[in-house]
């Protein structure tokens, strides 16, 4: 029970921190396009996943997308950011389980990249204006840069963290 | 699904053997992109539709500087010529209080939105000109949609 307390307590935590940056993100001038982001709160919903467990690292996006478009006053974002989001943190996790041997630098950049270009797909679909399609080689390469980012800064927080610390997370 | 050991995360490095296949389909993928939607397409363009709530309200041809507008948005659509610019204010509704200002450059046949007050973020303005016949802003708060005239999509004006 004590655990579960202190699960539920750091994923709420994390949850916050994610919905931070993400309105941190929105802040900044839009990268190719309107609505493109880096996703650093992305680096949360995967610790989440690697320290507390999958259902953590799903409510953690679940959060940050519903709480994140509410604040910032962009409820349509909701519509193309969860889905992709939904997806890409499946595949993500998919790669931690059954693929060894692979690093989580890589397992961030394939995230990032599926993520923004289903976001670009549904926004075409939603819109009926597959024009938009032209910018996802641009967005592809955004997302890889993206995913280096977060995978580097989740690297180095793994790196950095004591073992005990997650011990008592996961006992 | 259990909980995976963190040990084993810790113990992966930043750059494993096994990342060159992911990163490979991914470069592949990118590649394709690139080949399939920017390079290969080559469209000209006629000239420019602005759609409202799924209707074409105004059409611009570039070859004879036509302009057409939906005979309901008549008052709602204020067209401003000068050399080699073509600046179209598209207001929301019969208060004139909202509105999208669009910028035609007829020297290099593209279009960019360069003001608006429809929502804090303006993403309509931010978005880059579309040039070359690609490329496409859309208001998705006024639902204002501003294309290309291509061969296969012509702009006929509804209304």
């Amino acid at each position: 029970m004590n655990v579960y307390l202190k699960k539920i307590t750091t994923c709420a935590v994390l949850s916050a921190l994610s919905v931070l940056a993400f309105l941190i993100e929105g802040l900044f001038p839009p990268l190719i396009i309107p609505g493109a982001r880096m996703g650093i709160s992305n680096v949360f919903i995967l610790f989440a996943v690697i320290s507390l467990g999958v259902q953590y690292g799903f409510t953690v996006l679940i959060v940050k997308v519903l709480l994140g478009s509410l604040f910032s006053g962009n409820l349509s974002a909701i519509i193309y950011s969860l889905p992709a989001g939904l997806i890409a943190l499946t595949l993500e996790v998919l790669l931690i389980y059954y693929c060894k041997n692979i690093s989580i630098v890589a397992i961030s950049v394939v995230g990032a990249t599926v993520s923004i270009l289903l976001q670009n797909l549904i926004f075409c679909l939603v819109t009926n204006s597959l024009e938009f399609l032209i910018y996802s080689p641009y967005l592809a390469l955004l997302g890889i840069l993206a995913g280096v980012i977060v995978g580097l800064a989740l690297y180095f927080v793994v790196k950095i963290l004591p073992q005990s610390f997650i011990n008592k997370l996961q006992r | 699904m259990k909980n995976f050991s963190f040990d084993e995360i810790k113990k992966l490095k930043p750059f494993m053997v096994k990342d060159v296949f992911l990163y490979l389909i991914l470069v592949i993928i990118v590649l394709t992109l690139f080949v399939f939607i920017v390079f290969l397409p080559k469209t000209t363009s006629n000239g420019i539709k602005i759609e409202k709530n799924n209707n074409v309200v105004l059409t611009y041809y570039f070859k004879n500087s036509n302009c057409i507008i939906n005979k309901d948005h008549q008052n709602l659509i204020l067209v401003e010529n000068t050399e080699d610019l073509v600046k179209i204010t598209i207001y929301e509704d019969k208060t004139l209080t909202g509105f999208n200002v669009v910028e035609i450059n007829l020297a290099n046949k593209s279009f960019k939105v360069t003001e608006s007050n429809c929502s804090l973020s303006k993403e309509c303005v931010h978005t880059p000109t579309a040039t070359n016949g690609n490329g496409v802003i859309i208001c998705a708060p006024r639902n204002l949609k501003i294309s290309f005239i291509t061969s296969t999509n012509n702009g006929i004006v509804t209304g």
